[in-house]
């Protein structure tokens, strides 16, 4: 491999400012001495000096492109706003599914006896039931304790024949 | 808008913002042109891919994670877009050669391809170097495009091309050795 061999990728790092100091006044040092380089050199550099001359497009294509990119922005805020707008929705209809479950679960259900349940009402042993003028009293005794539940169920007075005449 | 970086401009189009896009449409047009130009040979087929890179960056833009420079990414975008397009085109020719006559067809693509830079630069060296860019085959032109035309440093080729600095180094030295073989003539002659 000649001097010059040994020195062209070099060439092409310091035709692109990324040689390292220390080698670059390596090279340097090298292209004083070397009239072959010298001319690689300035033809590559004369390369990229071609390839950078291009001029602007004809016409109005700037503009046309820039109204599709703007009408593309466009689509973008519509997108962004229904995003949000259903994330607001799925927001809204998660807190009130929330609120109908709890309802759901807190409110007391049909055995009304305090700390009971449907399953627990059933082992009820009714003991009386006494009827009166618009009231039927219900007397329950809890199987196997001595607590009886007095049930007063009020109960619309059943007009007789006799009371309508 | 001048004042905003890159990254600020990006962010604005991400949420839809038109002075930001415009910002960035500006400052980066006429680059993406001349690397597209470079990519592709013609002035119609660089167009469509700016104007399509720059459609793919507005509904991209939200997916910037910061890993890479705004600048990079968008030529990543415009790089990859570019060269997709090349093949598409190339399979398309193809298709068309099955059907066409050979010559007919070729005068069909040449008088598509040529706008007014292909004209003006015909009168020139011009020509030349664009045929000798467009013989470099696809990895080394890509490299030598960025490096010469756009001036990007290795460590953004490497971000771009998603290759290593060595391979940056290697590739375009090998782009310049070509070019400088295939142009001989008009080197030499604009040296002396």
């Amino acid at each position: 491999m000649s001097d010059c061999e040994k020195f062209e990728e070099a060439l092409s790092a310091l035709l692109d400012g990324e040689l390292p100091e220390e080698r670059r006044q390596e090279v340097k040092a090298h292209l004083d001495s070397c009239e072959a380089c010298r001319r690689e050199l300035a033809q590559w550099r004369k390369l990229s000096e071609a390839a950078r001359a291009v001029g602007e497009p004809s016409g109005d294509r700037w503009e046309t492109i820039w109204l599709k990119a703007e009408r593309g922005l466009a689509e973008k805020r519509a997108s962004l706003r229904l995003r949000r707008e259903i994330r607001r929705a799925v927001v809204v209809a998660a807190i009130a599914a929330s609120v109908l479950l709890a309802a759901f679960f807190w409110s007391p259900r049909t055995p009304v006896f305090p700390g009971t349940t449907v399953a627990q009402a059933s082992e009820f042993e009714v003991v009386s039931i006494e009827t009166g003028p618009g009231y039927a009293p219900v007397v329950m005794m809890p199987q196997g304790k001595d607590l009886p539940v007095i049930w007063v169920e009020n109960v619309q007075p059943v007009a007789s024949p006799d009371d309508r005449s | 808008m001048e004042e905003y970086s890159d990254e600020e401009l990006l962010a604005g189009l991400a949420r839809g913002d038109v002075a930001a896009g415009r910002a960035f449409f500006l400052r980066y047009r006429q680059k993406a042109y001349r690397v597209a130009y470079r990519l592709l040979g013609n002035e119609a087929d660089a167009l469509d891919a700016v104007e399509d890179a720059f459609l793919k960056l507005i509904t991209a833009a939200a997916g910037f994670r910061g890993e890479a420079t705004a600048k990079t990414w968008f030529y990543r975008i415009l790089v990859n877009t570019a060269l997709d397009s090349r093949r598409k085109r190339r399979v398309h020719a193809s298709l068309d050669a099955m059907e066409d006559d050979e010559e007919g067809r070729s005068q069909a693509i040449a008088s598509r391809d040529e706008g007014p830079v292909e004209a003006a630069e015909r009168g020139e060296m011009g020509e030349k170097i664009r045929q000798a860019i467009a013989d470099l085959d696809e990895k080394h032109r890509e490299v030598f495009v960025l490096a010469a035309v756009e001036g990007l440093s290795y460590k953004e080729m490497a971000d771009v091309l998603e290759i290593s600095i060595g391979t940056v180094m290697s590739r375009l030295f090998y782009a310049r050795k070509y070019l400088q073989k295939s142009l001989k003539g008009y080197l030499e002659a604009s040296h002396e």
